[in-house]
């Protein structure tokens, strides 16, 4: 333990803080051969030489560089089938609530235009569209003149 | 402890001068790195893995990375080297903490065929042994701090540059680090009466 650290760690400490470094001292000394091997192995990576991974371990890093990538992919396509329009698988016979709303809605309209035709003015109206109908239809015509009107008959 | 002294056997424009050679392909210089650092960045490995053969891996995959690093030119925090170094050491034990985790959920220590393959090293003393569960049980963040010290051997001021803290509040969870430690032995006071030295510490540490 250096002075400085004997000054900063209460006394009641110092026994297992030296007893930590025991054990980390312990361990520096079997990491001295460690160290030798490691330095010699090392070397060729520091020439530039690959380094021999053994197979497995080269196989777990290129699954691992993949996972990425795939995991990416299959999230993204997860997005896209969320998020596109729902189409039917088969074409579905309507239901008999629909059918009977269409039913009642055609009720409703006949029964309106029945209602309308009691009305004098709807006849009217009926008569004037009639009328600008045929108009346009002779404004579309070539004109051709009219025959003449003979007084006498 | 040969914390500030070992750090500082190396003198800032030494190691920036190895380091640079080494980086220009020195053998000799490289060399010289790995064996100033090597055993440290093993007791690191060696103490959280608790597998020597594990611990041997990481320091070589270190080594290489540091190697390749330096020759490429990707050496940017001059100055740091320790922090820097110690900083590929960190991430490289909680990796393969992690992968041992995935291969063997239960947590056991060396792979079963592994220590089938070689003889059974010497039964470590019980006060060792002690010591290393101790370690075991302490938060990570607790176990950073006691295991850069007192395996890596860093100075407190190089683990506040790791780990990025100011180095009162390092110093100060250093100190509660010891305290769980002390409690997790079972020789611990009362928190009253802390600062008196407990008894039977002495039975349990080298």
């Amino acid at each position: 333990m250096t002075r400085s650290e004997a000054n900063t760690t209460p006394e009641d400490l110092r026994p297992l803080a030296e007893g930590l470094a025991a054990l980390g001292e312990s361990s520096r000394r079997e990491g001295a051969a460690v160290a030798e091997r490691v330095a010699v192995r090392s070397t060729h990576a520091l020439r530039g030489a690959a380094i021999a991974e053994p197979p497995l371990e080269r196989i777990q890093r290129l699954l691992l560089w993949l996972a990425g990538p795939c995991a990416v992919l299959g999230a993204g396509a997860l997005v896209v089938a969320a998020l596109a329009p729902h189409r039917p698988q088969r074409p579905s016979a309507p239901s008999v609530e629909t059918l009977a709303a269409n039913l009642e809605h055609d009720i409703d309209a006949w029964l309106e235009l029945d209602a309308a035709w009691s009305r004098d003015s709807f006849e009217n109206d009926l008569a004037v569209l009639s009328l600008e109908a045929a108009g346009v239809a002779l404004r579309d015509d070539e004109p051709t003149p009219l025959p003449a009107i003979d007084a006498d008959s | 402890m040969a914390g500030a002294e070992s750090a500082s056997s190396q003198g800032p424009a030494d190691l920036s001068g190895l380091v640079r050679a080494a980086g220009a392909g020195d053998e000799r210089a490289w060399r010289g790195l790995v064996a100033e650092y090597g055993p440290r960045v093993f007791a690191l490995a060696r103490s959280r893995l608790r597998d020597p053969d594990a611990a041997e891996e990481v320091t070589q995959s270190v080594f290489a990375t540091i190697a390749i690093k330096l020759r490429e030119g990707r050496y940017t925090e001059h100055g740091k080297f320790e922090p820097w170094l110690f900083r590929i050491a960190m991430n490289r034990v909680r990796d393969t903490v992690r992968r041992t985790k995935r291969e063997r959920p239960d947590g056991a220590g060396p792979r079963a065929e592994d220590q089938r393959r070689q003889p059974a090293p010497p039964e470590p003393p019980a006060s060792v042994t002690a010591l290393r569960d101790a370690l075991e049980l302490l938060p990570r963040a607790d176990r950073d701090i006691i295991e850069l010290r007192y395996h890596a051997d860093l100075s407190f001021r190089q683990i506040a540059d790791l780990l990025d803290e100011p180095l009162g509040t390092l110093l100060a969870r250093h100190h509660r680090a010891l305290r769980k430690i002390q409690r997790i032995l079972g020789v611990a006071p009362e928190p009253a009466a802390a600062e008196s030295t407990p008894s039977g510490l002495g039975e349990v540490l080298p």
